[in-house]
């Protein structure tokens, strides 16, 4: 029996799944082949002139003049954010309010299923689904990086006075460029971390919008509420780092807790370990003065605000009465 | 309800029909009361409930996406009582293309496919909520003869209907319902031997019924401008007193479910 409901999940999901796994593995290769066409260093003085909006940054935007920041700035664009989100928000909004508004609610309802299985093994699914969606980026990330080489700029060769402590660069040797593997300049593994921050997004959002679908019977308006909430949590967040004053408004921003560009730069540079949950300060600062959170810890909070949600949808769910179709 | 038995359900629109029906099934809550069905809560143990039951809605809406085969396959493997071989011999003889994709399906192939998927289930309670709509004559009259099968293989059937020939033809009971309420039970063995008398007095006055025949006869109207009354045993023995009354225009006819659920509709 859950065999079959798994089986109709799965049916209905592979269109979408399969658009953004294509989406989801090229863009971060495309991006990454971009990037490799460039001399960084190029780009110092652009960023300099970006100075000003380093407040809405999670790292110093140095970090982008670096190959292993640029590439973790992946995670923010918009076009991987859009793949990741349509799935979660898509498929999180059928399982109730999509099923309701096509009237096949009823049918299914009318099995001997209950309602906790039926969203549970439809969350399983798209779950699944997600995780290994964020799984391909990270692959799309590993071969990108094994498939593109850069010009990195040679070291001049240093010339030293014998019999003093004085050594300097050959003035008179040309500058050599040496096409590089980019996987020789950058780990791969720096990403595992912001890839799991990725998943966490999405499962959050897939989760709101099971919660929103719960209770509704229009999947038009499940969606167009999530989205709303999406845009407002947004606009909080860059209120948030605006100004100082309104830095308190951070914890009520979900977007708080995605920070890919920021576990980059800590797991890189300051070689956090990438599935810490909280790390030790030894500089106090503020009120938990010792005590930061760390990467996976970001990923726990909004899979736990996920989770929260979800509950809160089988409880609505299970109780609520069915409209008819 | 009897077990084994067919039995109609009738009412007008907003009677509370599928409202009822949607509580056995725990899709609502009901403001008050219980449903039971073979001793189980409706709402508490409504799993087991749906165990017993096959259920097809008035508008049975099926996954588009799917194909025919696959929307068979689905429900006979997620219903314990469901064959695909069952389903996929009523949807033969009901003549239809499995082929296709649901989403590009007529209303009516729509609605052969649901009663394929619901009559192939093999369950101790069929609730069938209008379900030759939508349906043409020929495949209307083998949808009356499938129902019959289910009942000879033990299944007990609520049948909900609008159609009043179908309800007469196939169930032993019936109940009229309105305001979500049952307003009339009627036997339909008993209501197939009763005959409806109307005709206009001749003498300006109203017809005396005698004391001996109050019993069997039932007063629709008794005017100086109508007499309308309807005759609950056998007909012939009440011929002779017919033909001995001042009438004119007089018809016989069975009375039938049509007047019987006027009758209820129009003084309730």
């Amino acid at each position: 029996m859950l065999r079959i409901l798994l089986k109709k999940y799965i049916l209905e999901t592979w269109p979408l799944w399969l658009a953004c796994a294509f989406v989801l593995v090229f863009f971060p290769w495309v991006r990454i082949w971009t990037v490799s066409q460039f001399e960084l260093s190029g780009f110092a003085s652009l960023i300099e002139q970006f100075k000003a909006f380093e407040k809405f940054s999670p790292v110093p935007l140095s970090q982008f003049l670096t190959y292993e920041g640029i590439i973790g700035l992946t995670f923010a664009e918009p076009i991987l954010l859009l793949a990741v989100l349509t799935f979660s928000i898509a498929r999180g909004s059928d399982v109730v309010s999509g099923e309701l508004g096509r009237g096949t609610m009823e049918m299914l309802l009318a099995q001997p299923i209950s309602r906790l299985k039926l969203l549970l093994s439809h969350g399983f699914i798209s779950v699944a689904g997600l995780a290994v969606l964020c799984l391909l980026t990270w692959i799309g990330i590993v071969l990108g990086l094994h498939t593109n080489s850069t010009l990195v700029q040679q070291p001049k060769t240093e010339v030293s006075i014998p019999g003093t402590p004085i050594s300097f660069s050959n003035p008179f040797e040309e500058s050599k460029s040496v096409l590089t593997p980019l996987h020789e300049l950058v780990s791969s593994e720096l990403y595992i971390a912001s890839t799991i921050n990725l998943f966490s997004l999405g499962f959050f959002m897939f989760c709101l919008s099971v919660f929103m679908s719960s209770w509704d019977q229009y999947r038009w308006r499940t969606i167009g509420l999530v989205i709303g909430v999406y845009v407002a949590q947004i606009l909080l967040f860059v209120l948030a780092k605006s100004t100082p004053r309104t830095r308190f408004l951070m914890p009520f921003s979900f977007f708080g807790a995605y920070q890919p560009d920021w576990m980059v730069q800590s797991i890189g540079s300051e070689n956090m370990p990438m599935f810490a949950i909280f790390r030790y300060r030894s500089v106090p600062n503020g009120f938990f003065s010792n005590i930061e959170i760390g990467p996976l810890g970001y990923s726990l909070i909004l899979i736990g605000l996920g989770l929260s949600l979800y509950t809160l949808a089988c409880v609505i769910f299970c109780r609520r009465d069915i409209p008819a179709p | 309800m009897k077990r084994g038995a067919i039995f109609g359900l009738l009412g007008p629109n907003g009677a509370g029909k599928t409202t009822l029906i949607r509580c056995l099934l725990g899709f609502v809550t009901p403001t008050s009361g219980r449903a039971q069905l073979e001793g189980l809560d409706c709402q508490t143990q409504s799993v087991l409930v749906r165990r017993q039951v096959a259920y097809l809605p008035a508008e049975a809406r099926l996954f588009r996406m799917m194909r025919g085969d696959v929307v068979l396959d689905f429900f006979s493997h997620i219903h314990p009582g469901g064959s695909l071989d069952r389903s996929k011999s009523i949807a033969t003889r009901l003549s239809l293309d499995l082929s296709r994709r649901v989403a590009f399906m007529s209303t009516g192939m729509r609605q052969k496919l649901a009663i394929a998927c619901v009559l192939a289930c093999r369950a101790r309670l069929l609730i069938l909520d209008e379900p030759t709509a939508n349906l043409d004559p020929s495949v209307r009259a083998e949808v009356l003869t499938l129902i019959r099968e289910a009942q000879c293989e033990g299944s007990t059937v609520l049948f909900s209907s609008h159609i009043f020939s179908e309800i007469e033809e196939l169930c032993g009971t019936a109940a009229i319902m309105r305001n979500g309420r049952v307003i009339q039970s009627i036997d339909i063995e008993q209501l197939r031997s009763t005959h409806r008398i109307s005709a206009i007095p001749t003498t300006g006055a109203s017809i005396s019924i005698g004391d001996n025949n109050v019993g069997e006869i039932s007063v629709i109207e008794n005017s100086v401008k109508r007499f309308e009354v309807d005759i609950l045993g056998p007909l012939e023995e009440y011929l002779p007193w017919i033909s001995s009354l001042p009438l004119k225009n007089l018809r016989i006819e069975p009375t039938g479910l049509k007047n019987v659920y006027e009758s209820c509709c129009e003084y309730s």
